[in-house]
């Protein structure tokens, strides 16, 4: 009798057995179906990865591109990729990613390329003129053509080339603490016809004249056309309501305090002598650009030169806050090898020029500037994500920001 | 009742016995293994949970879905440490920069526990209460940053604007064991990188 119980007790706890091992191997799967869950998001998530800098690629080699892609098979799983506008001049690029019936979605929003994001940026470098030891450049860079350096200059942004390194030697060890990549063609416009046409349209523009600009921190500009005109006030906001103000086959002379967000323009010229802007003394914000939330912008887009005037002013330092576009130019110092030392040139912003231009002259025996100015830039890291109102942009687009 | 009555009677005793010692064991590695499998589940899916969260707010730090809202990028990541980050995102999608800040906290936050190292990993939102803010718990929860030539940036971080791309790694265990064998999961992510870091 007991035996047989003993048979029953044995099979019962068999059974209780086997339920448990069911149990045990059930959690084991679960545990594998979280791994296994994981693993499917991060191949869809991958995926759709991918797909975006596929569909990238094509925008980047071809603005007008927008037939995406459908159901195209990658790495197991599929995807889809279209391009839409958001806005009059922003594209997105909305690319999804199918695994194992997961999907997932990265989007990107793009603008043109505009060059107020360079702290510097220069179409020829000439063969003499190296960055070397104690250099110190602030923001991305870029140079249509070699970047010559010497000794252990430093970048503090992204540095980009068209053709590569000119090391003056093989101890030349330059620091690219943002990176640096060559092969990278950014050519200039060819015109400066947008920052005409949008002071046209919305803004003031004048022509065939010198116009002198003086801003106040009160948000209004204080102005004269011709070097015999009277002065009159206006408010920027009616002066130039889209803060685009352009002179064609003129000059401009500006100095004060701007406030809000402004570009000057002298385009369109014939010869040397217009189509530059001179700085007649210290133009600088009304807010602290070094203050993120400074609203204040300034854009200084010339044909020819800016030119940084020689004037009683301007003979101790000059304090620019803007980004500096010179298209066949430079920033200049005028009769910079005749005046005497003025200081230094105190640039927050950026200098997109054409060829470096002479700001001063210096003693090769002492390193010291005998005539002219110091220079020194800084970028303003507002440029990275806004700018001045029609700032020249390139022909390619830039990726604003990335979801995924 | 002869002799094979008491025989029966004893041998029902002695496989009873075996039986019952059998039972005890069984039941206790039955307890111990149920304990460590269940455990095991549970702590893998709360480190895949952790992770998804933390690793998708990482790849977004800087995202802003109005890009006239946006920050440059070396202003997106505002402190960083070996285990806590701040840095501004856009979570909710609605075009306006939230601050994020993962950090950690101490044993003694979760004292009730029998575990004496997991601490609390607090995923504090616009300034939030990091009482209210506690996204799981961990063992570990460790940052490595990397600066754009992929040089890893000696601690303390002076310029997180530098930061380019991140090491994480984030070690979990249960909060009780049985015997006191903890059981562990880890997770490492050598390079993660939020591409609006690098939006140039």
């Amino acid at each position: 009798m007991f035996g047989r119980a003993s048979v029953f007790l044995v099979l019962g706890f068999s059974g209780i057995l086997l339920l448990y091992t069911q149990n045990l191997f059930r959690f084991s799967s679960d545990s594998v179906d979280v791994y296994t869950q994981y693993y499917t998001n991060t191949m869809a998530e991958n995926i759709a990865s991918s797909a975006a800098n596929l569909a990238c690629n094509k925008f980047f080699l071809n603005p007008t591109w927008t037939s995406g892609y459908s159901n195209v098979s990658f790495n197991g799983g599929t995807f889809s990729a279209s391009v839409s506008s958001i806005s009059s001049n922003r594209k997105k690029i909305t690319a999804t990613g199918t695994y194992n019936g997961i999907s997932k979605s990265v989007e990107v929003i793009f603008q043109p390329s505009s060059f107020a994001r360079f702290g510097y940026y220069g179409a020829i470098m000439p063969g003499n003129l190296y960055y070397v030891t104690g250099d110190t450049v602030s923001g991305p860079m870029h140079v249509q053509g070699k970047l010559n350096v010497w000794g252990r200059p430093v970048f503090t942004g992204k540095v980009t080339t068209k053709s590569g390194l000119k090391k003056f030697d093989a101890a030349t060890d330059p620091q690219f603490l943002g990176g640096y990549e060559s092969g990278v063609d950014l050519p200039l416009p060819t015109t400066l016809n947008t920052v005409s046409a949008d002071a046209a349209s919305g803004g003031r523009i004048f022509s065939e004249t010198d116009v002198w600009l003086t801003f106040n921190a009160n948000g209004s500009v204080d102005y004269k056309v011709g070097a015999s005109g009277t002065w009159t006030n206006a408010m920027l906001s009616t002066f130039a309501p889209n803060g685009v103000i352009a002179v064609t086959k003129g000059n401009l002379h500006v100095k004060g305090t701007v406030k809000g967000k402004v570009t000057l323009g002298a385009s369109l010229s014939s010869g040397v002598s217009n189509g530059n802007i001179y700085l007649d003394d210290d133009i600088v914000y009304d807010t602290d650009p070094s203050n993120p939330n400074c609203p204040d912008m300034l854009g200084l887009v010339a044909t020819n030169n800016v030119i940084i005037t020689d004037n009683a002013p301007n003979k101790s330092n000059i304090v620019i806050n803007a980004s500096i576009f010179s298209l066949k130019g430079g920033l200049k110092a005028e009769n910079y090898s005749t005046i005497p030392y003025c200081g230094s040139i105190q640039l927050t912003g950026g200098l997109i020029e054409y060829q470096a231009q002479a700001t001063g002259v210096f003693n090769p025996y002492t390193g010291q500037i005998t005539n002219g100015f110091n220079q020194t830039i800084h970028f303003d890291e507002r440029f990275m994500t806004h700018v001045p109102p029609s700032f020249p942009t390139s022909s390619s687009y830039e990726v604003l920001t990335w979801f995924e | 009742m002869g002799y094979s009555t008491i025989l029966d009677i004893i041998g029902a005793f002695v496989i009873g016995g075996i039986l019952l010692l059998t039972l005890f064991r069984v039941n206790d590695n039955t307890v111990q293994n149920f304990f460590y499998y269940n455990s095991d589940f549970i702590l893998q899916r709360d480190l895949v949970d952790i992770i998804l969260i933390v690793e998708g707010d990482l790849r977004r730090i800087g995202y802003c879905d109005n890009p006239d809202n946006l920050v440059p990028p070396n202003q997106t990541i505002l402190s960083a440490d070996s285990n806590s980050i701040s840095f501004v995102t856009d979570l909710h999608r609605t075009g306006k920069l939230d601050t994020v800040e993962y950090r950690t906290g101490t044993p003694d936050d979760l004292s009730e526990t029998p575990n004496p190292r997991d601490i609390p990993l607090y995923r504090v939102i616009n300034n939030a209460n990091a009482e209210r803010s506690v996204t799981g718990v961990v063992t570990e929860f460790h940052l490595v940053y990397f600066d754009a030539l992929g040089d890893s940036i000696p601690l303390p971080i002076s310029s997180p604007g530098e930061i380019q791309t991140m090491e994480l790694s984030i070690k979990v265990e249960n909060a009780s064991a049985y015997n006191q064998n903890y059981s562990n999961a880890y997770w490492r992510q050598v390079r993660l990188a939020s591409k609006n870091l690098r939006s140039r």
